[in-house]
């Protein structure tokens, strides 16, 4: 019986997994860039997992995924799926990005077989922000040139280069433009761009992040939808904005000639130029001794600020 | 030993014990997200811990026994998850609905279900037998206890599977030689 029975366990085994994969080798090169007596047990929050008998989640997994790998379920043991659905609609590609936290180069490897020179990257931002496509159009001309555009002043001081903004009625255009997204569970993100599209961009659109996440592509922080919308701080000082920001549950820090500062540590008599969040509840004001003489003008709606 | 050797050390082991790990807690996890912290976690404590880190066989079993503990800690780390350990999640996430797993095949379902009823321990003996081969000695590595006691949680743990299977219907032994010639191919 004793055999038996384990023949009928091991009949149930789950699937190990995929193995050693490249993002395996990312793993260790990450835990090994990390000092070893840096590595200290980290502290612990409340949340239990559910350590499960067997693979009882597969259909949660096929929930969560559904708009995210549309058309994933019943394809076979391949080991990757394409990260990206990849459409002809007349003149144009319809790019739909079905895993949003695939490697940037399975995105381009895939869009190299349709013969699209792309850089695609997905990167999280706010809610309001989800969908929103940014780009950077003859790349390596720009960069040859060593100029590359960036939209803002601060958006860049640590964050990746993402270019323009992309309108919806534009050549190249957002599938779900932001702030658009009704749906709980998000929409498909994705772009859509012209098929003879003959020099290479660097495209990147936003994912709204998950709780905690820092924000790879920072909204202004008076945007509507964003928690300082309509809420003055333009030419205020580091002492009034970070008691404004405080009362919005905002935490700031102050950025001056490429650095930021906590609050404690920024002149506090200076005065914020602009804003942009850095994740749901941070937020990162460029600063200087004067007030902007050029203030942008308030997010539309707003009145003045 | 300086740092060049530990990395070196600490990288023939990852590539070598990997998947088997990455399986482990596979096999015990239902989210593909705190598989993927799981593994980051197992991993993470090795690299800090690599001077404990027995030579030879007892590696693999040094390492399950840390992610047994992982999973028994049923905790999550405070600091948020990197980008890479989401994107792992998101891998592995993809992968379990992509592959159809064959321990969820119908024929199965009975045996499936009497496990589910066992306790956390009779399961997890059970499952280093038949999910991880491992020996009766092997598996005391594991749990930290004598082979006397890993025979003794066996025997007991099979007992009441049985008796699970048998109170729902299913004659072990017809039902197991059935499922055997199945799994052979000879049916």
């Amino acid at each position: 019986m004793t055999d038996r029975i384990d023949r009928l366990v091991a009949g149930i085994a789950p699937d190990p997994g995929p193995g050693l994969t490249p993002l395996a080798l990312e793993l260790l090169d990450e835990i090994t860039r990390t000092p070893a007596a840096a590595a200290a047990p980290p502290p612990r929050r409340g949340r239990r997992w559910l350590a499960v008998p067997v693979a009882a989640g597969i259909a949660a997994v096929a929930l969560v995924l559904s708009w995210i790998t549309p058309g994933v379920l019943g394809l076979g043991p391949a080991p990757a799926a394409a990260a990206l659905r990849i459409e002809r609609d007349g003149a144009d590609y319809v790019i739909t990005v079905r895993d949003v936290f695939a490697d940037p180069q399975r995105y381009e490897r895939e869009l190299r077989a349709r013969n699209l020179d792309i850089e695609l990257q997905v990167l999280p931002t706010s809610r309001s922000r989800a969908g929103a496509v940014y780009i950077i159009q003859d790349l390596d001309r720009l960069l040859a040139e060593g100029r590359a555009p960036a939209e803002g002043r601060i958006t860049v001081i640590d964050g990746p280069l993402l270019g323009e903004e992309v309108s919806p009625d534009g050549p190249v255009a957002p599938l779900t433009p932001p702030g658009s997204c009704a749906a709980p569970t998000g929409c498909p993100l994705g772009v859509r761009v012209p098929a003879d599209l003959s020099e290479r961009a660097r495209i990147t659109i936003g994912r709204q992040a998950r709780p905690g996440e820092s924000y790879g592509i920072r909204p202004d922080a008076g945007a509507e939808g964003e928690p300082l919308h309509c809420v003055p701080y333009v030419n205020r000082t580091v002492a009034e904005v970070t008691r404004t920001a405080r009362e919005h549950r905002v935490e700031p820090s102050f950025a001056y000639a490429g650095a930021t500062y906590p609050p404690h540590r920024a002149p506090a008599a200076w005065y914020v130029h602009e804003g942009v969040m850095s994740s749901a509840t941070t937020a990162i004001f460029l600063i200087g001794p004067d007030p902007d003489p050029s203030p942008r003008p308030a997010a539309a709606g707003c009145g003045g600020s | 030993m300086g740092p060049p050797d530990r990395k070196q050390r600490f990288a023939e082991m990852y590539l070598a014990h990997y998947a088997d790990v990455l399986g482990y807690i596979r096999r015990r996890t239902d989210s593909p997200h705190d598989a993927a912290d799981a593994l980051a976690e197992t991993f993470t404590i090795a690299w800090r811990r690599l001077a404990d880190i027995p030579d030879g066989p007892r590696t693999r079993l040094w390492l399950f026994g840390v992610a047994r503990r992982v999973l028994a800690n049923g905790r999550r780390a405070e600091t948020r998850r990197s980008e890479l350990v989401e994107r792992l999640g998101a891998q592995l996430a993809v992968w379990s609905a992509q592959a159809p797993d064959p321990a969820e095949a119908a024929e199965h379902a009975e045996v499936r279900a009497a496990f589910r009823r066992l306790r956390p321990d009779d399961r997890e003996v059970l499952a280093l037998v038949s999910w991880e081969g491992l020996s009766h000695e092997e598996i005391a590595v594991v749990l930290g206890c004598t082979r006397g006691t890993v025979r003794l949680r066996l025997h007991r743990a099979r007992k009441r599977l049985a008796r699970e299977l048998r109170a729902a219907g299913l004659d072990v032994a017809r039902y197991g030689a059935r499922a055997v010639a199945l799994s052979e191919g000879r049916v």
